[in-house]
């Protein structure tokens, strides 16, 4: 009875987790390793749901020949498309691999663009560039309604729902392990002579220019790799959410809580990136639950979030401005030495 | 004279005063306050709290001036502190954030008080109907550009004419210089975001008295004080102004031509306008107004 009850909480907060470490784990190769302070983290993950809501569910449409305008007659499209996925594997696996893909690619591109466009500007207003573009893209999904249905969202049929009464575990298992893998792909490049690479960048970008490397180039992969791989933790919330919601790719969400996680694990070190992840979605949960419990007050209590995480990052700078898991010095392994910390 | 045009008016004043401060703590901090828009807005709850208990909005400016001033030495403070123990300027800026979202939670739950427990429209809400006329016009359209002229004379004055203002000039020059010559840096930065605090908390107070105004309004207007800064020169306090007051002008302006020739519908995109402005700015002349101008005074020297 006790495992009924907490087995969905405990799944829902670890895919909950394991999201946010993608958000968070590609902030920490952006800032943490390259020195790239990106505020509008959130464009990256809101151009995926963006891919989701406008790319799959149309091609499904045009495939079953089911002649509806899936903006405007949205809630009978998706039923639709829940009845035809149920009876057929293959293409909600095809679309869902066709747009993950897709919103990699968008991403990838909207990251290097405006990273080219912004690369005249120091570091910290480089940031403030940043979140001024994410801001003007959610005011764009906000109001364009053939891309995600404007300030209402859009409804996203279940693409999983073939699988029957597994389908709940496996959409779970899913959400899950696709992040891992991201986060194990972030650690094998921050291991890699590519990840010292970036070090020296954030440390010394003039001395590494001085090397006869490109450094230009190198922060622009880096944006656009990480900005691809935002995109894919975009398309996982949606399909967790089953719907896009423009407004719901905030700066609070999605820039400033990763944020947060990367500076109280420690910048520059993924497993302090890992930790913080884990501790903040903990925070969040039972700030979540104090709803239910303070209803009585004449105040919505979700405000108390934005208070509590302000004074949570202020007291983190204050304390441990290093995080609880400093960045340590990598030992390169050399040849004929087995020992690498 | 034209609706269209009084809103110019107000909005280019506003823009331009907050920008002011932005780029005065900008340069004396090396840190951009990611808080400034929401301290500024936080006070325009002041006016809109005496119009409730029946007290002409317009006398809680001196209020506001003052709830901006010290929400923004507070800050300074802070941030100073931070510095002290070497945190660096990503840190200082991550913190200024920090502390905006602090005073937007707390503006939303006074928002909130408002409505629930006075039953009054708080969460969005606009001063248009509480404000005074001057000739048959709005008195905020006078009160805007008077406030801007004469407090961006006030501010030039301070700098130029003033010990505080040779020691502000001295700190953006060469800090460490500034300190090792005797000047109480500490003292003098915390006076000068005290005072375009302030500015930047009667910028806020007298907006909702052409637009309307909710406590997103704040970190919503960072993008039109960015690329204020970014037209006029990013390392210039009077490009900022000169920023702000195009960037103001242009966000109503545009907007108002482009929906007369394509519909009303493009206002609903009116935001993305500043940061188009920024980033063209970026690609054509990345300096800024200001900073074009001085490249070429210094072709002119060679």
């Amino acid at each position: 009875m006790v495992l009924e009850t907490l087995l969905p909480l405990i799944i829902e907060t670890l895919t909950f987790f394991s999201i946010y470490l993608v958000c968070s784990s590609s902030l920490n190769l952006q800032q943490g390793y390259t020195g790239i302070s990106n505020l509008g983290l959130f464009f990256s993950i809101s151009s995926g749901a963006y891919v989701i809501a406008a790319l799959p569910t149309r091609l499904a449409v045009w495939l079953y020949g089911i002649n509806m305008d899936f903006v405007y007659q949205n809630a009978l499209v998706v039923s639709l498309l829940n009845e035809r996925f149920a009876k057929d594997a293959l293409t909600p696996t095809l679309l869902l691999i066709i747009t993950f893909f897709a919103a990699m690619a968008v991403g990838g591109i909207l990251g290097y663009a405006f990273t080219y466009l912004s690369l005249r500007l120091t570091e910290t207003y480089l940031a403030v560039f940043f979140l001024c573009v994410a801001e003007a893209i959610k005011i764009f999904g906000e109001n364009f309604i053939p891309l995600a249905g404007g300030p209402n969202g859009i409804l996203l049929p279940n693409f999983f729902i073939w699988l029957g009464n597994y389908s709940w575990i496996f959409q779970s298992a899913f959400f899950i392990i696709i992040p891992f893998i991201i986060f194990a792909v972030y650690e094998k490049v921050t291991r890699s002579p590519f990840g010292r690479l970036l070090k020296a960048i954030r440390e010394n970008e003039l001395a590494v220019q001085c090397l006869g490397r490109n450094t230009v180039s190198v922060k622009l992969k880096v944006m656009a790799f990480t900005s691809a791989f935002l995109a894919v933790a975009g398309v996982l919330v949606s399909l967790r959410m089953r719907s896009v919601v423009a407004g719901t790719f905030d700066r609070v969400d999605y820039s400033f809580w990763p944020w947060l996680m990367v500076m109280l694990g420690g910048v520059g070190n993924n497993l302090g990136c890992l930790l913080g992840t884990f501790l903040c979605i903990i925070i969040r949960r039972i700030v979540y639950w104090l709803k239910f419990y303070l209803v009585f007050l004449p105040v919505d209590i979700m405000w108390l979030e934005y208070i509590l995480l302000g004074l949570a990052f202020m007291i983190v700078m204050i304390y441990k401005p290093e995080g609880i898991l400093p960045e340590k010095p990598y030992q390169v392994k050399q040849q004929g030495d087995s020992r690498s910390n | 004279m034209e609706p269209i045009f009084a809103a110019a008016i107000v909005a280019s004043s506003v823009i331009g005063l907050m920008a002011l401060g932005f780029t005065l703590q900008f340069i004396t901090l090396k840190v951009p306050n990611l808080a400034h828009t929401t301290i500024c807005f936080s006070s325009a709850y002041m006016p809109l709290s005496f119009w409730l208990f029946g007290v002409n909005p317009y006398l809680a400016l001196p209020l506001s001036f003052l709830i901006g001033s010290l929400l923004s030495w507070f800050l300074y403070k802070f941030l100073a502190f931070l510095r002290t123990r070497g945190t660096g300027p990503v840190g200082q800026m991550m913190s200024s954030l920090a502390f905006g979202l602090i005073i937007y939670g707390i503006m939303n739950i006074y928002a909130d008080y408002l409505s629930y427990v006075l039953k009054a429209w708080a969460r969005t809400f606009t001063l248009a109907n509480a404000d005074i006329t001057f000739f048959g016009e709005p008195g905020i359209v006078f009160l805007a550009p008077i406030l801007l002229v004469s407090l961006t004379t006030f501010f030039h004055l301070i700098l130029t004419r003033t010990k505080f203002g040779i020691a502000i000039r001295a700190i953006v020059q060469d800090y460490s210089l500034a300190a090792t010559l005797g000047v109480n840096t500490d003292r003098a930065l915390g006076l000068a975001w005290f005072i375009v605090g302030g500015i930047g908390g009667l910028a806020g107070a007298v907006w909702p008295f052409w637009f309307s105004v909710d406590p997103w309004t704040g970190p919503r207007m960072l993008s039109d004080i960015f690329a204020a800064c970014v037209v006029g020169g990013l390392f210039s306090v009077y490009g900022s102004i000169l920023g702000g007051i195009i960037v103001g002008g242009m966000e109503i302006l545009l907007l108002w031509g482009i929906a007369l020739n394509v519909g009303v519908w493009v206002t609903s995109y009116r935001p993305i306008i500043p940061v188009v402005i920024a980033a063209i700015t970026l690609l054509i002349f990345p300096k800024g107004i200001m900073g074009s101008i001085e490249t070429l005074r210094e072709k002119r020297r060679k």
